[in-house]
């Protein structure tokens, strides 16, 4: 039998957080996931808070940080304060020290694709459809996109023939639209259809395609070229581009394209299979497997626990033609939402896939024996999102998820990222936040257990 | 009329227009895509998508399309060939929904409607199968000592026993066309005092009737073989193939015997163990550090389980003189799985180019992988890509030659 300090069941941006802090204290790691998850189908921003959970925007993320736990104890946020049992003020001093203290951890690492962005500040990045987000950090290609940088600009949209997931035409319109609504005045917002060599007459296209390729010098050179060909001598102060700019060399590839088209360059991010997203999941792995000791295993399926007096002993992993037990002195718990896959679908209930445990609404009553549709509103792009997204599992202040008694059901079981409850991270834009704050804080909290 | 009846003139105007009938198993592989998010994260580690030029829709195609209308199922039989079930698609799904097993139920649904519509090129095999209960025919014990002495290979005399512990099974490839591995594994059985036989009367595992769907002749294949594995009375099968092994090992699971399968490098980790291997190899050790990186067949990485790839790791690491370098893509697919490599061999080339230059960064002397499939079609990558020092080999012929 395999001996491990710690288990981390899923390897998204929470599971790979924690699985970091433990890693960098020569912890021995086990990160085990089903498949990949939110994180890669994400747009590779981190977004602290967007809105106020009452649906207004937030200028400056960190303080709002502050302000949704001291007025929503059950909030992850909230419990990074310290819960129900210290008091609102120090629960909001806590909560942002906390998220800093996570974040920057997050910035420091060097390796993969680079982060930038003021914690202090959101700013608003496009979408594919040309509407407008609200982050706090986005990867470094996306920098000239933001919209503050693009005001009173003159702006080239480019789109690939055949690449099925952005239409440059329709972005530019929504674009425009969407800035003038926020004051900002863009100059001249022009879009137009490139095809792209190699691809030639093919459809279908995927963005990791290119991204792969332009990673050669060669390909990048022609790309540079078709792009110019096309303009036909217009010049635009700023080129945007779907996120197709490489995998590991973005920001080089970024360099040497604006020197070849003598404007600057940005990255709209793309829809699932997202490029950016992937990015971020590699970083996250890379920084991961660079400690001795760890080792992230994916495709395999957590099988059962063994329990022995409120303390998980070890837990049982299934691979196709074997299984094998592992023990463990503790486990995180980071499967996910409906996304990745955490939380299940089960008789029109909705139930933790693993250890089977209670699952609360964002107030933190107990769903016991609601029904899934009565989570969903009926207008499926609403305004205020679905309830489902806030469902999750019930945690005390040290991460451990409680049962229907309220306290906790293990005393070495932590839980992190998109399985909590508390929050809507649809209509909060909050979700890689709380996962990154959250992964950071379990993993602490599960190192010095171990220790 | 009544229900039977009814349910009678149905089934004849199905028959009719030739929809595919499927049993209640089958509808409920094909309603486990109803998991499909249609996210795509698939399509960014398919193998086959990575080649710009290949028409391959994809995993999260095959998928989408599938679950909503099975019976345009005809038109995709190209597609469904170009999948090499490496398996990597259900892997990184969110939801593990599994591409796979769907593929080659579309694979045995064609093959039984439209049994004409496989090519020469893999007709030829699943004929010989047929015929002679091999995908490639085995060579006789005369041409095997002469192609030993044009490769410069010891030959070890083959090793018949009534009743044994071990059985090993070199399996269709490896008696034929790759014999090297063949001779290798009995040299490492010798030095170890194995107390093992070889099946005088053998048959082909039913692999590649298995992936191409045909479960009638997989099944008949496998029983020949299983029988003959029976009389033995071993214990323990030892194989040399990646795919030999994920099907005895499937196929074994269904039965009540006590026969375990296990892989040539199972079996020096669980059985040898790696101490007196190393004791063994220390004096023969290599004079100069060798650099290897490792190919993770995907037949045992993801088929089998995942400790396999620990297994082979460590084992490779506990060889004295030979340092690991891992690359970058070394559990990827390397495009010989699945037919493939018969079916569309251009296109399983162009996969390996992109093994073969991603090799070429680890500055390694040898590929080690474990898969004689893997074995030709890497040399080929390597051999497109212009590459003369670095050459994969068998993890057995490289124990095995260090004996010398």
């Amino acid at each position: 039998m395999r001996e491990f300090d710690v288990v981390v069941v899923g390897c998204g941006a929470a599971g790979l957080m924690s699985a970091y802090e433990l890693a960098k204290r020569n912890i021995s790691v086990l990160v085990v996931s089903r498949g990949l998850g939110a994180t890669a189908m994400s747009s590779g921003t981190i977004d602290l808070v967007g809105y106020f959970p009452s649906g207004v925007f937030v200028e400056n993320p960190l303080d709002a940080v502050g302000e949704v736990a001291e007025k929503y104890p059950q909030h992850p946020y909230g419990v990074l304060g310290g819960g129900f049992e210290v008091d609102s003020d120090e629960r909001k001093k806590n909560a942002v020290l906390s998220v800093r203290e996570a974040l920057s951890e997050f910035l420091s690492m060097e390796i993969g694709v680079k982060y930038v962005g003021d914690l202090n500040r959101n700013v608003f990045v496009s979408n594919p459809l040309g509407t407008l987000k609200p982050t706090a950090l986005y990867q470094i290609s996306m920098r000239n996109g933001v919209l503050e940088n693009l005001s009173d600009k003159s702006i080239h949209i480019i789109g690939f023939k055949g690449y099925p997931d952005f239409d440059a035409s329709f972005y530019a319109k929504s674009l425009t639209y969407f800035a003038k609504i926020l004051k900002i005045n863009l100059k001249d917002v022009k879009s137009i259809v490139i095809s792209l060599p190699t691809f030639e007459n093919k459809h279908n296209i995927l963005a990791i395609n290119i991204a792969r390729l332009l990673e050669k010098e060669d390909y990048l050179s022609s790309f540079a070229k078709t792009i110019v060909n096309n303009l036909k001598g217009k010049h635009a102060d700023i080129i945007g581009l779907p996120a197709v700019l490489g995998l590991e060399n973005t920001e080089n590839i970024i360099k040497r394209l604006e020197e070849q088209l003598g404007s600057q360059v940005f990255e709209i991010p793309s829809l699932p299979p997202s490029v950016p997203g992937l990015r971020l999941q590699q970083k996250l792995e890379r920084a991961v497997s660079q400690y001795d000791g760890v080792k992230i295993i994916k495709g395999i399926e957590v099988l059962r626990i063994h329990k022995r007096i409120r303390k998980v002993e070890k837990i049982e992993i299934g691979m196709e033609r074997r299984r094998e037990e592992i023990r463990c002195s503790a486990v995180v718990l980071a499967t996910g939402g409906f996304m990745g896959g955490g939380l299940k679908e089960y008789e029109g209930e909705i139930v933790e896939g693993i250890f089977g445990l209670p699952v609360c609404d964002q107030r933190g009553k107990f769903l016991e024996g609601t029904k899934v549709l009565k989570l969903l509103r009926e207008d499926l792009f609403s305004k205020d999102s679905h309830p489902i997204f806030a469902v999750g599992v019930k945690v005390d202040n040290m991460f451990r998820p409680v049962g229907l008694n309220g306290t906790s059901v293990c005393e070495n079981l932590f839980a992190a990222g998109a399985i909590l409850s508390g929050y809507n991270r649809i209509s909060e834009k909050s979700g890689l936040g709380v996962a990154i704050s959250t992964g950071y804080f379990a993993g602490n909290i599960a190192a010095s257990l171990v220790r | 009329m009544g229900f039977e009846s009814y349910f009678e003139k149905v089934l004849e105007v199905v028959r009719a227009i030739e929809l595919p009938i499927l049993s209640s198993d089958e509808w409920e592989q094909i309603g486990l895509l109803e998991k499909c998010l249609n996210c795509g994260i698939c399509t960014m580690f398919c193998p086959i998508m990575q080649i710009p030029f290949a028409t391959y829709p994809g995993p999260r195609s095959i998928s989408t399309e599938t679950s909503r209308h099975f019976t345009e199922f005809k038109l995709m039989f190209d597609e469904v060939m170009k999948c090499t079930l490496c398996g990597e698609c259900r892997e990184v799904c969110p939801q593990n929904v599994p591409v796979t097993n769907i593929i080659k139920l579309i694979r045995k649904k064609i093959l039984e409607y439209v049994p004409s519509v496989l090519p020469f090129s893999v007709a030829k095999y699943v004929k010989s199968l047929r015929e002679t209960g091999f995908f490639t025919s085995p060579m006789s014990k005369e041409e095997r000592e002469e192609m030993c002495e044009f490769l410069d290979v010891l030959v070890v005399p083959d090793r018949y026993r009534r009743e044994a512990d071990v059985v090993y099974f070199p399996g269709c490839q490896a008696s034929s066309t790759l014999i090297e591995i063949f001779e290798a594994t009995k040299t490492i059985l010798e030095k170890f005092n194995v107390n093992y036989t070889l099946l005088e009367d053998w048959s082909c595992c039913g692999y590649p009737a298995h992936i191409l769907a045909m479960d009638e002749l997989a099944e008949e294949t496998v029983n020949k073989l299983i029988s003959k594995i029976g009389e033995k009375k071993a214990k323990t099968v030892l194989t040399t193939c990646a795919g030999c092994t994920a099907n005895l090992k499937r196929v074994l699971e269904g039965y009540d015997t006590n026969i375990t399968v296990k892989h040539l490098i199972e079996y020096l980790i669980e059985d040898i163990k790696l101490d007196n291997l190393t004791k063994v190899m220390c004096k023969h050790s290599l004079k100069e550090e060798t650099t290897v990186t490792i190919h993770y067949p995907c037949e045992l990485n993801r088929h089998v389980g995942k400790y396999m790839n620990d297994y082979f790791y460590d084992l490779i690491a506990s060889l004295p003189n030979v340092k690991v370098v891992e690359s970058k893509m070394g559990e990827k697919c390397c495009g010989g799985g699945g037919i493939l490599l018969i079916y569309d061999s251009t296109l399983s080339l162009e996969v390996a180019k992109l093994k073969a230059r991603d090799f070429k960064l680890t500055g390694a002397s040898t590929v080690l992988t474990a898969c004689p499939s893997c074995v030709v079609n890497i040399n080929r990558g390597l051999a497109e890509t212009g590459e003369k020092n670095l050459r994969a080999k068998d993890i057995s012929i490289f124990i095995a030659r260090s004996f010398k």
